[in-house]
């Protein structure tokens, strides 16, 4: 009887070994996948924050050129108004310069 | 079953029950350890890629206005050629209608002496002596008086001067050249060589007329 009682819990001891056994084998391997997805959540996630900031930089610079030329075609459209005035200007007062300029010739002689 | 019996089957399942809670705390301790590391990861991630992230953007910026600076500063520089250029070619073109005015001046009576003045200014400047006029075909025809007017130059100058008029004939589209007989000085008093000298008062003249606001 006493063997038998014996048995008994040296089964379930052995069963219970079992049990943690596996469930240690379990952790390593719940370790071991966390390992590889650490690793992969590291590369995942500084890869999105830098395209993120990659698009972000190429919104920047293109809203900068758009802006830029806007301005620029401001400017050029501004000078060709004061271009407009500077010939209207030639054309009114043109003869009046030659003659003004030759009166100069002649009497500075 | 004795009472025996039942101690030992407790014993039995209170070993069986302690093993399945140490094995559901390994298992969780696991799941807790491999959550915070994926965690921590990606804390290390983040704080990695936002400092990069932040070098990409601030390079952006700096990029971004180099590029609004150089395009407005292009489109100035040809703004401001464009008028330039035009106000250049207009001075080209006044002095170009000057030439033209002055060559139909050259052909009024008005003109002699302007011409008589500018042989004289040459006397004077030359010094006086004995010296020799050029002018071009058109003006040689004028019959300028060099007997009077090298009685005027020695009077002005202070010293006997002979002007006499060259057998060569200048170039350009009037005024004169006078020249020591023995031809090592000449001095040029052509109307090309004064437009030429007073160019930057053509240039400021026109100016004034034309483009002041």
């Amino acid at each position: 009887m006493e063997d038998e009682t014996f048995k008994r819990i040296l089964e379930a001891e052995k069963k219970a070994d079992e049990k943690l056994m596996d469930a240690r084998k379990k952790a390593t391997e719940i370790e071991r996948e966390a390992e590889m997805k650490s690793a992969e959540t590291y590369d995942e996630t500084c890869k999105k924050i830098v395209e993120d900031a990659k698009r972000k930089a190429d919104e920047i610079i293109r809203r900068a050129t758009e802006e830029g030329t806007a301005e620029a075609k401001r400017i050029i459209g501004e000078s060709e108004q004061t271009l407009a005035q500077v010939r209207a200007s030639i054309r009114a007062n043109h003869r009046k310069a030659v003659r003004s300029v030759v009166d100069m010739m002649i009497s500075g002689v | 079953m004795g009472e025996s019996a039942e101690g030992v089957q407790r014993l039995v399942d209170r070993i069986a029950k302690d093993a399945e809670q140490e094995s559901d705390q390994i298992l969780a301790k696991a799941r807790e350890s491999a959550l915070a590391l994926i965690k921590k990861k990606e804390d290390e991630a983040k704080e990695k890629a936002g400092k990069e992230s932040q070098t990409i953007l601030t390079q952006a910026e700096e990029e971004a206005d180099r590029i609004r600076k150089s395009t407005i500063a292009e489109a100035k520089i040809k703004a401001n050629w464009a008028i330039l250029s035009e106000k250049d070619s207009t001075v080209e073109r006044i002095v170009q209608d000057v030439k033209e005015e002055l060559s139909k001046f050259t052909r009024t009576e008005e003109y002699r002496p302007v011409l008589e003045a500018l042989v004289l200014d040459g006397a004077r400047a030359m010094g006086g002596g004995e010296l020799e006029v050029l002018f071009n075909r058109n003006d040689s025809k004028i019959g300028i008086d060099f007997n009077t007017l090298s009685e005027r130059a020695s009077k002005e100058v202070g010293k006997p001067t002979k002007l006499v008029a060259s057998k060569e004939n200048a170039e350009g589209i009037g005024g004169a050249v006078i020249r020591a007989t023995d031809g090592k000085i000449a001095l040029y008093n052509t109307l090309d060589r004064l437009i030429e000298r007073r160019m930057k008062d053509i240039t400021l003249k026109t100016a004034k007329l034309l483009f002041s606001e």
